[in-house]
Formats: C-alpha cells, sequence, structure tokens
C-alpha cells in the first residue's frame, strides 16, 4: 500500500498533514494561476473582470481539492501537483501574462 | 393561489416518485393490499405522472414569478413539498396510504398487481 | 486518500466539515435569521408597534423636514412599506462630513408623531455576525468566514460524490422503526435542499471572495473609482437661493406613475434650491439581474423628470455573462426579491441548512462516542458540539428575551443586549462542559426551545399593541417574526424530544441486560420483541 517516496516518513499522521498541505497550498496556487491566465485571455474590464477571476478561481480551486484528495499515492499526487502549477504558471509566464 | 396550485402539483409529483420505490411501495400496500412487489409498468407510470406534475407546477411557478425568481422559487417550493412527503412517509404512513388510496392517479392507471 | 474514491470522499466529508462544523452552525442560522432582519428590527422595537402605514406618510415628511431641516445638505426619507411600517427621516446639514450620520427621526405615518424607539442593534446585529462575527478584526473574521464556507461548499461536494446514487433514489432513507436517526436527518436535510446549499454557499464564496483572491486589486480601483467618487463634493457652505418647499405628494405620484412600482426610499440632494434633486427608489424588483437598488427616477424641485435609471436605463450598461452571474449570485443570496412567500420558503430552506450543519456534527460525536469515550479530542469536539448548536440557539432566543425585558431607558442598552447574548453562550458552554455525559444535550435544548416558543407570549405582554391588534391591523411584520420563532421552538423541541425517547430506549434496554444476566432465562423473548 505505501507508495515508495513515503516509507521514510510512513507514519499516517505526517502522510495526512503532508497531504493536506500539498492540496491546499498546491491547490491555492494552481487557481490563482488559472484565473490569472483566464484574466489574460478574456476582453473583461474592471469590475467584470474581477468578477471572472473569482468564478475561475473557486470553481478550480474546488476542483483540485477533490481531485488532488482523490489520487490514492502521495507521490502521484505531488507530481499531479507540481506539473499542473509548472504548466499553468509556465503558460502564464510565456504569454507574459505575469507583469 | 397560482402558488398554490404549483405547490399541490410538486407535492403531488413526490406522492408518485415515493411510490415508485421499492421500499415505500411495500410499505404502503402493506396491511391493506395483497399486492405484489413492485412492478415494472407501475413504476414506469409512477414516474411518468410524477414528471409530468412536476414540469407543469414548475411552468405555473415560472409563469407566476418569472423565469429567474420563479426557478429559484419553485426549487425551494419542491424542498418543503419534499420534505412534507418524506415526514408522512416516516411519521404518519396511515395518512399516506388515505391520500394515495383516494387522491392518486397511479393507483388507478397502474395498480399494484394482486398476489392471488 | 488510499483506497476507493468513496473512501476518500467520505474521509474528506468528515473533516472538512467537522474542523468548522460550530463556526458553520452559526453562520448558518444567523443567516437563516437575517431573512427576517427587518421583521426582526421591527420585533424588536416595540415602540414602533403603535405605527400604522398611512398614504399620507410623504405629506407628514415634507412637512416635518421643512420645519426642522429647510437649509439641509440631503434629506433621505423612508417610506412605510411592506417590510417597515414607520417613516423614517434623516437629514445631512450642511458642513457635516459624508461619513457621520446625520440626526434623524421616525415617525407614525398616521399621525406624524414622533416615536422614541429603545436603542437596540435588532436584527443588524445577527446580519453582521453572519459574515463579520463580533469583535474581531473584520478582515481576520471575514477570511475566517470565507475558509469555512470554502470548507462547506468541499464538504457539500464530496458529500454529493460519495453518495453518487444521491439522485437516483431520492427517497431511500433507512427509515428503521419508523423514526428518523440523526443520519437519516442529516440525509434528508441535504439532499432536499440541494440547490438552495449548493447556490447559498457558492454565492456566499462570491461574496467574500475578495478576502481569499488579493490579486488583481489594481484592476479594481481603476474602474470602479468612478463609483466611490461619486457622492457629491463637500461644498463650501455659500448662501443658496431657497425655493418654496416642493409638492412631494405630487412627485411621489408622477414617480410611482413613471416607475411603475411602489416607492419605498426618498433621496434628495440640495433640497429646495434650483439644483435640487429628488430621486425616488423604487422597492419592487422582479428580476434577479440589475444594481443593488431597483429602479430610480429623478425629480427637480418643479415636479420635472430629470434622469431615470433602472428599467429605463438598461442601454447604457452592457450586461455581459459574468457580471450577469455575480450579480444573480449576490442577489440570490440575500433574497433581495423575495415577496414574503419566497422569503419563508428561503427561511425553510436556510433552516433545513443549519439542521444539516448541526446534524452532521452531532453525527461524527455519536459515531464515534462508542470507541473513543474518555479521550480529550472526543471530549472536547462533544463539549463544542453541545455549546455551539443547542448553546447558541439559547443565546438567539435571550438576545430577543432581553431586548424586550431590559429597561428601555437603560444607558448603553445596546450593548447590554450583546454582551447578554455573549454571557448566556458562555454559561451553556459551562454547562456542557460540566453536564457533558449527563442530560447537557437534553436540558439545553428544552431550554432553547421554551424560550423560543414563549417569545409571542412575550410578545403579547411587553409590547404596547397586543398580537390580536397586531392580527387586525394586519402586522405581518411582526406576526412572521412570532411564527418563525414557534417554528424554531418546535423544532428544537422535537429534537429534545426524541433524544428523550431514545434515551428511555436505551435505558430499557440496559435494564434488560441486566435482568437477562441475572436471569438468563426467557432472554431470547425479551431481545426479539
Amino acid at each position: 500500500m505505501l507508495s515508495s517516496f513515503s516509507k521514510g516518513i510512513s507514519s499516517p499522521k505526517v502522510q495526512v498533514t503532508y497531504r493536506t498541505a500539498l492540496v491546499l497550498i498546491g491547490g491555492y496556487a494552481l487557481a490563482a494561476g488559472l484565473s490569472l491566465l483566464a484574466a489574460h485571455f478574456s476582453t473583461l474590464q474592471g469590475r467584470d473582470l474581477r468578477g471572472l477571476l473569482y468564478l475561475v478561481f473557486f470553481v478550480a480551486y474546488t476542483v483540485a481539492i477533490i481531485l488532488l484528495f482523490a489520487i490514492n499515492r502521495h507521490r502521484q499526487a505531488t507530481w499531479a501537483t507540481l506539473l499542473s502549477n509548472g504548466v499553468t504558471w509556465g503558460v502564464l509566464w510565456l504569454i507574459g501574462g505575469l507583469s | 393561489m397560482m402558488v398554490l396550485v404549483s405547490f399541490l402539483l410538486s407535492f403531488y409529483a413526490f406522492l408518485h416518485f415515493a411510490m415508485s420505490v421499492k421500499k415505500h411501495h411495500l410499505d404502503v400496500y402493506k396491511g391493506w393490499y395483497q399486492a405484489k412487489p413492485l412492478s415494472m409498468r407501475e413504476y414506469r407510470t409512477q414516474q411518468l405522472i410524477a414528471w409530468l406534475a412536476l414540469l407543469a407546477s414548475f411552468y405555473i411557478a415560472v409563469a407566476h414569478w418569472g423565469i429567474g425568481i420563479g426557478s429559484m422559487a419553485w426549487l425551494m417550493l419542491i424542498t418543503v413539498s419534499a420534505l412534507l412527503v418524506v415526514a408522512l412517509l416516516a411519521y404518519r404512513l396511515n395518512w399516506f396510504q388515505w391520500l394515495w388510496r383516494y387522491t392518486s392517479l397511479g393507483l388507478r392507471v397502474a395498480p399494484p398487481v394482486s398476489k392471488s | 486518500m488510499k483506497g476507493p474514491l468513496r473512501k476518500t470522499m467520505t474521509w474528506l466529508h468528515t473533516w472538512s466539515s467537522i474542523l468548522l462544523g460550530w463556526l458553520l452552525f452559526a453562520i448558518f442560522l444567523t443567516g437563516t435569521l437575517s431573512y427576517f432582519r427587518m421583521e426582526i428590527n421591527h420585533w424588536m422595537t416595540p415602540e414602533a408597534h403603535v405605527s400604522v402605514p398611512s398614504e399620507h406618510a410623504i405629506g407628514i415628511a415634507a412637512k416635518r423636514l421643512v420645519e426642522v431641516a429647510p437649509e439641509a445638505e440631503s434629506w433621505n426619507i423612508t417610506l412605510p412599506s411592506e417590510r417597515n411600517n414607520t417613516l423614517d427621516l434623516s437629514w445631512r446639514n450642511p458642513g457635516d462630513t459624508q461619513r457621520r450620520r446625520g440626526p434623524m427621526e421616525v415617525l407614525n405615518p398616521s399621525t406624524g408623531e414622533q416615536i422614541e424607539v429603545r436603542e437596540t442593534r435588532g436584527g443588524d446585529f445577527l446580519y453582521r455576525f453572519h459574515f463579520e462575527l463580533y469583535h474581531l478584526p473584520r478582515g481576520f473574521s471575514r477570511t475566517l468566514v470565507e475558509i469555512a464556507t470554502m470548507a462547506m461548499f468541499i464538504a457539500l461536494i464530496s458529500g454529493i460524490i460519495m453518495h453518487r446514487k444521491i439522485f437516483s433514489d431520492f427517497f431511500m432513507f433507512r427509515t428503521k422503526n419508523r423514526s428518523l436517526g440523526w443520519s437519516d436527518a442529516h440525509a434528508v436535510t441535504a439532499v432536499l435542499a440541494l440547490p438552495f446549499h449548493l447556490m447559498i454557499t457558492f454565492s456566499g464564496l462570491i461574496l467574500l471572495a475578495s478576502t481569499l483572491v488579493f490579486w488583481g486589486d489594481d484592476i479594481n480601483r481603476s474602474a470602479n473609482g468612478g463609483n466611490q467618487a461619486r457622492g457629491p463634493a463637500q461644498v463650501a457652505a455659500e448662501p443658496v437661493e431657497r425655493l418654496p418647499a416642493p409638492d412631494l405628494t405630487r412627485m411621489l405620484a408622477t414617480a410611482e406613475h413613471e416607475l411603475g412600482a411602489r416607492v419605498s426610499f426618498l433621496l434628495a440632494n440640495k433640497p429646495m434650491t434650483r439644483e435640487a434633486e429628488y430621486i425616488f427608489f423604487s422597492s419592487e424588483r422582479d428580476s434577479l439581474l440589475g444594481s443593488r437598488f431597483g429602479q430610480t427616477l429623478t425629480l427637480d424641485n418643479d415636479g420635472n423628470v430629470r434622469e431615470a435609471s433602472g428599467m429605463f436605463a438598461t442601454n447604457n450598461q452592457e450586461i455581459n455573462a459574468v457580471n450577469a452571474i455575480n450579480g444573480v449570485l449576490r442577489t440570490l443570496h440575500e433574497a433581495r426579491f423575495a415577496d414574503p412567500l419566497v422569503r419563508w420558503l428561503f427561511f425553510i430552506a436556510g433552516v433545513s441548512g443549519t439542521l444539516m450543519v448541526g446534524t452532521g456534527s452531532i453525527l461524527w460525536a455519536t459515531k464515534r462516542a462508542k470507541r473513543q469515550t474518555g479521550q480529550f479530542g472526543f471530549e472536547l469536539v462533544h463539549v463544542l458540539n453541545i455549546a455551539s448548536i443547542s448553546g447558541l440557539c439559547i443565546a438567539v432566543a435571550s438576545y430577543f428575551w432581553l431586548n424586550r425585558l431590559l429597561p428601555a431607558e437603560l444607558a448603553v442598552r445596546q450593548s447590554w443586549e450583546i454582551n447578554g447574548f455573549f454571557m448566556v453562550w458562555l454559561l451553556t458552554l459551562v454547562h456542557a462542559a460540566i453536564y457533558r455525559h449527563r442530560h447537557a444535550w437534553q436540558a439545553q435544548l428544552w431550554l432553547a426551545g421554551s424560550l423560543f416558543v414563549l417569545l409571542p407570549a412575550l410578545d403579547q405582554f411587553t409590547s404596547p399593541v397586543g398580537l390580536w391588534s397586531a392580527l387586525i391591523n394586519g402586522d405581518w411584520m411582526r406576526l412572521s417574526f412570532d411564527g418563525m420563532s414557534l417554528l424554531i421552538g418546535a423544532i428544537l423541541l422535537l429534537c429534545a424530544g426524541y433524544l428523550r425517547q431514545k434515551m428511555q430506549k436505551v435505558r430499557a434496554q440496559q435494564a434488560v441486560k441486566k435482568r437477562s444476566s441475572s436471569t438468563a432465562s426467557g432472554t431470547q423473548e425479551v431481545i426479539a420483541k
């Protein structure tokens, strides 16, 4: 059952804490990136744009939390978090949406 | 007035929904009707009547309040009527039986198959 | 995290909801009560119960304002309406700053007499508590509420996933022995009002979104700045030509005719001058879209139309999807459009949400009661459950009781009401901690239920107007409040009764066990029963 990654830190408490932190922080970053991406591609202005940010952020954060918790292995979850964040922020950086 | 009609229709719909569930079907007929377990024909009829009644109640709610408020108010309305049906099933099964016996369309169209 | 999706989701559902469950219960309860905020305000100012709405209100308002504030910078007139039976006047004198509240008066719209209402925060206290708690830094408490809302949303979604067949067997509740247990109550209240729960939670998230989403502030400022600077700038007090008093009665008729709706609020900028603006706000909304207020119509001092907004001005503001969704969510969350019936429906859905949160927390404890009794974590949750669920109900009820029982002239009266609320809450916590394994649940539920059920009686004896005359005069706001407290009280008493029944059952079983251990014969028979 245990993934090779977490053999060293196999106490259940540590694992749960690790996963929770990973999901909450990783999901937050991911949702933030996605909302910024959406903002970059939309033509909305001002308050409407802010509304879009909110909508995208909360939908994305919810989905991210559910999905990341649903992955069985810690290693997979870590990779999924890193990869999705990398792609999102990478694209954002490439198209210059970070300025 | 329109609201009351809409409410009653949705209540009627949930009455039929409940009777398309095996367990309640069994409970309700226990004691006054020697019925076999829920048949496919009964299930389909009950569901059909229920959906039609629900649709009608939605239509009336929207006609009364307009689409935006109407759909939201309708959701709250069916919440209340479903709650009522559940309460009847759980606490006052004989009232539910009475209602089913004397008001339901489903019983007329697709009566339960007798055991004998 | 390990095992099938269902198990993971159950884990997520449990922990995301229990950690902030008490806060969520408080948010749900006070929020649900806030649907009747105006009614609570009215109930808590019994002096205003003598007031009867009348058609002459506007004339009385005009006469009074010309008398006491002819030089005022602006007038605010709140006309009696369906949810307000007094005539509220306030004005701003020249030189006053925007922020400070100017002088205000509450009048009886039929007689024009001034009503001295007692000092109270009324329903506004509960309303504020709903999203800002109390006495905490505003930013912190809003963020806390937002996090709780997020946890609630996650709990809802994971709850749906863990019962995938939730919609197909809508009615399949395990009604063992014809009496619903906590888990059934949890499921029923959750499933039946699910659309409401999803709507209210997600819109709540959006309403407080700025506490978690803090990027994009710059975007907001640039476009929203116009909004903040809209109020009239500070004008140096120079003598202006005063015109004769406007005929507000005729203007109101014009406005109601033009708007096609009742007017509930009138704002007059620089009244009785050449630049005077009389802005009439309509009270009715028949759509979920639109700005904070309904439609408005602006007239000048002679009663000619200057401009109209709302229905007439839809073309100058393009409505796009995002704007629309956000607007709709806000309007829905606060049920601003609601007529009394829809308000009651929302209230019932809110009550079921409150019950869902409460039963969920109880469920957590009862599931673990056998294994973990005595462990610190379990005991803590158990005590907090009692204090935050039944205790909060007692505290809210005593807030209403205090409102009527504290003398009306008491100094700093409104803070005593609120202090009382928190003191009672603290007491229930202490009580819960001491009697947690005896009758704390039952005792507190009985108390809370009785307090709520007796509120109408209190109302009868401590208001200058009896309930019977309220019925005759059609004071529906007050009657709604009394009906609401009866409903809440009945639910609490039912819960208490259920607990007593269960306890008796457990006792009977224990007695049976004792007897069966002493006399082995006949055990089979008893257990079979």
